[in-house]
């Protein structure tokens, strides 16, 4: 599925008791751009990034993806708009790991609507093997090495073809060698098909590869060109 | 409840016991009614919205020779038979067992778990407090009792234990 | 309506109430699983929390086992002592308690019972309608075994044929029932009384050869020795029932001047409503004549009331550790809680969440009570052997409909208590639950 533009207009996230947790007073995204966001501990980058999937609801301003007001969509409707267009990838994968390789990545397709289970056990299995991964469907994924683990995730944010994929510290948990390569396999995927890839991470290796970089400090974002 | 118990006790078309040594008031005389052998005591029934119901009663034959009840009707029902309880491998069960004699001199207590009038088909439901009657036909005789109905889970008449 | 009902067979009508019962939690999974597939997961939450799933399982099926194993235990004892009192049509005995007179003529509990004399015996005996009247003697014994003094008609009638050797035919001889340690050609001497009072040499001297052995009846008798009732009087040094010119041959006709008494007869007639007239016959001033049927049904409705509230009871049982299994799966909904909080941030719908929560709760409900069922079966199947054992009675204990139904309605109400659980969890943060 071809990327999405993001939109954010006089946006601020609150937590408990009020305390503001970000505020982007106006950011836009191409569709198809692969942006990495950094910034120290605790500065709101992944509120930010639960904020523009849905899960954070917002407590003032609005965020749109393409011509669809996420901001303004109920607890359901976010649900729904993240099980068509949205990807994601955690930072320590969070798998079922009872389940096999196949199994995670495919898992989406459980809760589906029927016409499109096909697609997404078909599109999992590719992406599984893209990704240098067999879909054993006999080993569970709790026996897989961490790096294996990671691409799994990989396989399962881009399973359901999302618009956008994002992604939380995905290579954090990894050696060099396989968050390099992480990196490379995530890039590459997510631009495939012009999806738009908003990353957070520390990672200077995936800073390299993106088209632009966002810095958040203390809530606020440092807007930077790539 | 007086009024039906009267109305009840007018009924009658043999005759009832109304002795005159009779130690209850009279509104308990339906309880009683007597043919020239038999004496029937203390007619129930159960509550029941089923086909079927048992209709207990004491008898006692006050003749010196055996007394066969051939038979029972009555409007509320399609069908009376006679029945007695039996154990049939480890489980009671009422079996028909055609006419019932009473021996000469006998009482004999139609109870749960013993004998019974079985009504079949029943037309109506039978509602604690209410009577009906029933037809016993004993050796060329028609003999009209008077059943009470008692609750859905009744061991005895509610006036057992009086000597009518 | 309820005509059509009526007719039906009673299998089906037990079927069909089985099916209503069960109807809430299948309309219930119908509804809640609609549209998706819950079970790869399901089966990966048990997987990952094991130990604890088979903890809950063991919980419910522990109380649901008990639950059906008391209902089918109560239900095999009533089968079981109904079906030892089979034989006995009607019991004629001096006036006194029929519960003590039917323990000790069918059960052979031993009491001290008054005699029936021989006009009586007489009278009952040419009954013109009595078909088979048998005097039982009990009072001697023989280690554990009663001995019980009657005719060779009534070793008949209960037995119907021997598995061994012949009747007795002298004063001298013996039928063993199939659980006593003797066989044909054995000879024992008796002990006059019962268990610890018996004096073992009162009849000394008195010698028994066993000439035949009944088969299995799975009654007490199993374990009783028949002997001839001239035999029973003879060893106590009374007359033996037949006059001076008698011939030895042991049975009736018994002559009343020379009839010592029996504590019980049994009478049978030649059908049911006889058997009844002579019961009006014989509960007279002089004796009491009861079916043995009769009182058993009346202590088994006395033990109906008990059953209903050991019902109750059992249901109520099943219904805390329920309950305190929903608490326990809130808990561990907790440790589930990032599981489900990926599921959601993934975008599952918030229904599918719910509905692998409920399935989850469900499923150990299944498992645990369909556990329990077998578990009640076996462990009634124990019991019933253990009082088999000790009483002679065979107390079979099988599964019936009463029980499924009870399950079935556990099912439907836990599934309908499981709704709970699965609506909590819906109600957690989803960041909460991802940062664990």
């Amino acid at each position: 599925m071809a990327g999405l533009p993001l939109r954010i207009e006089g946006l601020t996230v609150s937590g408990e008791g009020g305390r503001t947790l970000l505020e982007v007073p106006e950011l836009s995204i191409e569709p198809g751009t692969a942006v990495v966001v950094r910034g120290p501990s605790g500065a709101g980058k992944s509120t930010f990034l639960y904020a523009v999937s849905g899960i954070l609801p917002v407590t003032a301003g609005r965020i749109l993806w393409g011509d669809q007001v996420l901001s303004e969509m109920n607890d359901p409707a976010r649900a729904a708009f993240r099980r068509n267009q949205v990807g994601f990838v955690f930072q320590d994968h969070l798998l079922f790991e009872e389940l096999s390789a196949f199994g995670n990545a495919s898992i989406a397709a459980l809760y589906a609507p029927k016409n499109r289970r096909a697609g997404i056990r078909s599109t999992g299995t590719e992406q599984l093997e893209k990704l240098g991964l067999s879909a054993d469907e006999h080993r569970i994924s709790g026996t897989y090495s961490g790096g294996e683990r990671q691409r799994i995730a990989v396989a399962r944010a881009l399973a359901a073809d999302p618009a956008i994929v994002l992604a939380d510290e995905p290579t954090a948990s990894l050696d060099r060698e396989n968050a390099d390569r992480l990196a490379d396999d995530l890039m590459q995927l997510a631009r495939d098909n012009g999806r738009t890839l908003i990353a957070v991470t520390h990672d200077p290796a995936m800073h390299a590869q993106a088209d632009r970089v966002i810095d958040i400090v203390d809530g606020r974002i440092q807007d930077s060109a790539a | 409840m007086k009024k039906a118990l009267l109305i009840a006790s007018t009924m009658f078309i043999t005759t009832p016991a109304f002795a005159d040594d009779h130690k209850h008031n009279e509104q308990e005389e339906h309880h009683l009614s007597e043919s020239s052998a038999l004496r029937f005591i203390h007619a129930w029934s159960r509550e029941t919205s089923g086909e079927e119901a048992l209709v207990f009663v004491e008898i006692e034959n006050t003749t010196d020779r055996d007394v066969m009840i051939t038979g029972a009707e009555t409007h509320i029902a399609a069908d009376v038979s006679v029945v007695g309880f039996q154990m049939q491998s480890g489980d009671g069960a009422y079996v028909p067992i055609g006419e019932l004699v009473v021996p000469a001199g006998a009482e004999m207590d139609l109870a749960p778990e013993a004998l019974a009038f079985k009504l079949s088909g029943l037309k109506e439901p039978l509602e604690h407090g209410a009577h009906f009657e029933m037809h016993v036909l004993s050796d060329g005789e028609e003999i009209e009792i008077d059943v009470e109905i008692e609750e859905a889970d009744a061991h005895q008449h509610s006036h057992a234990g009086h000597q009518h | 309506m309820m005509a059509f009902w009526y007719d039906l067979p009673v299998a089906v009508q037990d079927g069909l109430v089985g099916l209503m019962l069960l109807t809430p939690a299948i309309v219930l999974g119908a509804v809640v699983l609609r549209g998706f597939e819950t079970r790869p997961l399901l089966f990966a939450l048990v997987r990952q929390q094991v130990w604890l799933s088979i903890v809950f399982v063991a919980l419910i099926a522990v109380s649901v086992g008990i639950g059906v194993g008391l209902i089918a235990q109560e239900r095999g004892l009533r089968q079981g002592t109904a079906r030892a009192a089979d034989k006995f049509d009607l019991i004629v005995a001096a006036p006194g308690s029929e519960i003590t007179a039917m323990l000790a003529a069918v059960y052979l509990q031993a009491s001290d019972m008054p005699l029936i004399d021989g006009e009586t015996y007489h009278d009952i005996e040419s009954h013109p309608r009595a078909e088979l009247v048998a005097p039982i003697a009990f009072g001697d014994s023989w280690k554990d075994a009663p001995v019980v003094g009657t005719t060779p008609q009534f070793v008949v009638h209960l037995a119907e044929s021997l598995t061994e050797g012949r009747m007795f035919a002298s004063e001298e001889e013996a039928i063993a029932g199939a659980r006593v340690p003797l066989s044909v050609g054995d000879e024992f001497s008796p002990a006059h009384g019962v268990g610890g009072a018996a004096e073992e040499d009162a009849h000394r001297g008195a010698n028994y050869t066993i000439t035949g052995k009944m088969p299995l009846t799975g009654t007490p008798w199993d374990r009783a020795i028949l002997v001839p009732v001239e035999a029973v009087w003879g060893v106590h040094g009374l007359a033996v029932g037949h006059g001076p010119e008698w011939d030895g041959v042991v049975g009736p006709p018994f002559e009343p001047r020379y009839f010592p008494g029996t504590p019980a007869v049994l009478v049978r007639a030649d059908s049911l409503g006889s058997t009844y007239g002579l019961q009006a016959t014989f509960n007279n001033d002089e004796t009491m004549a009861f079916f043995p049927g009769t009182i058993l049904a009346r202590l088994h409705a006395l033990m109906g009331d008990v059953r209903q509230l050991m019902s109750v009871l059992a249901v109520i049982t099943q219904v805390l550790v329920t309950a305190s299994v929903l608490a326990g799966l809130m808990m561990l909904t907790k440790l589930l809680s990032r599981r489900l909080a990926l599921l959601r941030a993934l975008g599952a719908p918030g229904r599918f969440v719910f509905a692998l929560t409920w399935s989850y709760a469900v499923f150990l409900i299944v498992i645990g009570a369909a556990s329990g069922l077998t578990l009640g079966v076996l462990a009634s199947w124990a019991i019933s052997q253990a009082i088999t054992a000790r009483t002679d009675i065979l107390v079979q204990a099988t599964l019936d409909w009463p029980e499924i139904h009870i399950v079935a309605g556990f099912i439907s109400l836990t599934s309908i208590l499981a709704l709970l659980p699965a609506l909590l969890t819906m109600k957690r943060s989803v960041i909460a639950g991802l940062r664990g």
